[in-house]
């Protein structure tokens, strides 16, 4: 009986080993299309809104074909925070809880200064194998009160003459949490799993599905948002207690049409689920148009609706098992309109004069977001956030 | 439910296995209007302001950067 298990197994160990060799032996001339282009892409992105958070986060990228099957990839990415805060109240608490930035020093009248710097470093590898990509991508974020290593590993296998694609993911975080007014130090352990599908359904629709699972434990709660509690009329303030565990899923679909030759639709949808009860609805719809044979222009707008985590109060009487403020895990829906230019260089006939380049290709995105919460936020008493996006940038492919 | 969308995928993969757009007709398909995600490192920018301003994140296709900010 054993000896038959045995065999069973070296069977099918054989026919997985005939497989991945027919996978890794498939010509790779017909897809070397699909790896990144060789490419530096400089974005100067700035994010602000009306809770007094500015961010401002400036990111390069280089691509490099290092042979015909391997693309190699760099980025760093800056984040400087700046906020007039919670601390301009009575009583001032010590650190920023709208952007979790340690407070600065100069007092309420002092000018605007980066509360919080985070230096964002990328590299990563795409590697052709037979008809698919693997894709490997290593990920340290670092500032001073919080340090995360991530390691992505993505493989895309296409099928049926590259109109089917299939995608298998895994993303591992590792976080360290040590707060400046604390003296301890946590982790936060993030995995999520990806499986992605991609189908060219006519010479004119493309369908996608998307799914997520994601596992996150250890400290999910954010320690510099605080939650005010009243005992015997005095106001005092606590950390914040999550539960340890946050099972996160999610799946979307998403179609894209072309309307005419100079013009395509795309619509999509998510649901998502979690164990904190939080459900959510995402749509979005975007038009693109050539406005001209280099230019063109995105219309879009995203909406989303979520319930409140189980836990979420705006209020604490006492203090409790579980207990936030974090006004992200509240009922809210939020929308968002966004508003893309892409400039292609190679118009030889045009009068600027960095538009004749065909490598170059310049980006304007422009980003309203208006989130509305169930319950105003503790120390603005506001319901709306309003927040604006931008970014520019420019790639030039070589 | 997520074995409900499980099989919705897996029903999805056979449906929509079969249909082939030949190399010929694709002209369409690789125009840059027609790609879903042309440029992944602006979609991950732009994922990241909305995983820190909302309780939900996922099935987006995009990957943004760990960080302490909530």
């Amino acid at each position: 009986m054993q000896q038959e298990q045995k065999a069973a197994v070296v069977g099918v160990a054989k026919k997985l080993i005939l497989f991945l060799i027919f996978i890794f032996n498939f010509s790779t001339l017909d897809f070397a299309q699909l790896l990144p282009a060789n490419e530096t892409q400089v974005n100067f992105s700035g994010y602000f809104d009306d809770f007094s958070v500015s961010v401002l986060y400036p990111s390069i990228s280089l691509t490099k074909r290092v042979s015909e099957s391997t693309s190699i990839t760099a980025r760093y990415l800056v984040d400087m925070i700046t906020a007039a805060s919670i601390k301009n109240h009575n009583p001032a608490p010590k650190v920023d809880v709208v952007t979790s930035a340690s407070g600065r020093s100069g007092g309420r009248n002092s000018a605007p200064t980066f509360d919080e710097v985070r230096h964002e470093f990328n590299i990563g590898v795409a590697q052709l194998l037979g008809s698919g990509i693997l894709t490997a991508d290593g990920l340290y974020s670092t500032e001073s009160d919080y340090t995360s290593s991530t390691l992505i590993g993505n493989f895309t296998q296409y099928f049926a003459e590259n109109n089917t694609s299939l995608q298998l993911g895994i993303v591992r975080s590792w976080d360290k949490v040590f707060p400046k007014t604390k003296n301890w130090k946590k982790d936060k352990n993030v995995t999520t799993l990806n499986l992605n599908f991609s189908q060219n359904i006519s010479k004119s629709l493309i369908l996608q599905l998307l799914s997520s699972y994601t596992n996150n434990n250890g400290l999910l709660s954010d320690n510099y948002q605080l939650v005010p509690i009243s005992i015997n009329g005095t106001d005092s303030l606590f950390d914040p207690i999550h539960p340890d565990l946050r099972i996160r899923r999610a799946a979307a679909l998403s179609l894209k049409y072309r309307l005419t030759d100079q013009s395509s639709l795309q619509a999509g949808y998510r649901y998502y689920w979690d164990s904190w009860d939080i459900t959510s609805n995402t749509y979005s719809a975007n038009y693109e148009r050539y406005l001209s044979k280099h230019i063109i222009l995105d219309v879009g707008w995203r909406g989303n609706f979520q319930t409140q985590a189980f836990f979420f109060k705006q209020k604490y009487l006492i203090p409790e098992q579980y207990m936030t403020t974090d006004i992200k895990l509240d009922a809210a829906y939020s929308n968002e309109v966004q508003l893309d230019l892409i400039l292609s260089g190679g118009d030889r006939q045009s009068f600027l004069p960095f538009m004749k380049d065909e490598r170059v290709q310049y980006i304007f995105n422009l980003n309203f977001y208006l989130r509305h919460t169930n319950t105003p936020y503790w120390f603005n008493n506001k319901n709306n956030l309003f927040a604006t996006n931008i970014n520019i940038g420019i790639r030039y492919r070589y | 439910m997520s074995i409900r969308i499980l099989l919705l995928f897996c029903a999805s993969l056979i449906l929509f296995g079969c249909a082939t757009v030949k190399p010929w007709e694709k002209e369409s398909l690789s125009d840059p209007i027609m790609i879903i995600d042309e440029n992944p490192i602006n979609a991950g920018l732009k994922e990241h302001f909305l995983d820190y301003r909302e309780g939900v994140e996922g099935a987006t296709g995009a990957e943004s950067g760990g960080c302490g900010c909530g």
